[in-house]
């Protein structure tokens, strides 16, 4: 049976809002000074390893903006 | 300090059963402890404390780490941050009801051993929002306890941590060890 994985970028104290910068929050893009090629390898292979995105609509109008 | 993945330190009517335990964060917690003469609390978690140690090595059913946490704590300084705390009966307690930065930069200045916070959610962020933290311990429960005590709400403003350690235990635990950026 398929598994169902959440993936999140989250501070310490659960802040998950406007990690890239683009939703106007007024920390948005808290996420960039930590960013590495680590970082963008595991975001790429976890892409590769899924064949379905589930997504809320702020999240979805986000991606398909970008 | 123990946190829930959702950042509580305790359950809505203050429960702390659902926090893992096991020797080796026993053994990590008292090797910590041995770095520090002080223990601050505030009034709810020193309350909590008072009731337990004191007695807690003289109990026929005291495990290893009672007897060891006991006797560090009961010699301990101990200061109670409150307004409403007259006295206390355990030794060696100082109550300090206001001026809580000014208070921490004296101690600071004195020569001793480290302080640590002992859970007291509001306490800590009273000392997040005063910058008055160096080092944070924090062991992350896998655990989402949806609602309960948390410890972040009431921080004010953003603070850069930089990551000194990490270390995963056997029951999932995940220990985070963040100092100042």
């Amino acid at each position: 049976m398929r598994k169902i994985f959440v993936t999140e970028f989250v501070s310490l104290d659960g802040v998950m809002e406007d990690p890239g910068g683009a939703e106007k929050f007024v920390h948005g893009g808290w996420t960039m000074p930590y960013w590495s090629d680590e970082i963008g390898k595991f975001k790429f292979d976890e892409l590769l390893a899924s064949d379905a995105r589930l997504l809320g609509r702020v999240t979805y109008q986000g991606f398909a903006a970008a | 300090m123990h946190l829930s993945l959702d950042g509580f330190v305790a359950g809505p009517n203050g429960e702390i059963d659902w926090i893992y335990l096991e020797d080796e964060l026993f053994k990590d917690g008292h090797a910590l402890i041995q770095t520090a003469d002080t223990a601050l609390y505030g009034r709810v978690t020193y309350q909590l404390m008072e009731s337990y140690w004191p007695t807690a090595a003289d109990s026929p059913t005291a495990t290893k780490h009672d007897i060891d946490h006991a006797n560090w704590v009961n010699p301990a300084m101990k200061i109670v941050f409150s307004r409403s705390l007259k006295k206390t009966d355990w030794q060696n307690t100082r109550i300090v009801k206001d001026h809580i930065a000014e208070e921490i930069a004296k101690l600071k200045e004195q020569p001793g051993k480290n302080m640590i916070l002992f859970a007291s959610p509001s306490l800590a962020s009273t000392f997040m929002n005063h910058d008055l933290i160096d080092e944070y311990w924090f062991n992350v429960n896998p655990i989402i306890l949806g609602r309960g005590k948390p410890l972040f709400k009431d921080v004010r403003s953003m603070r850069k941590l930089k990551l000194i350690g990490s270390k995963t235990y056997k029951n999932g635990v995940v220990n985070l060890h963040y100092g100042r950026n």
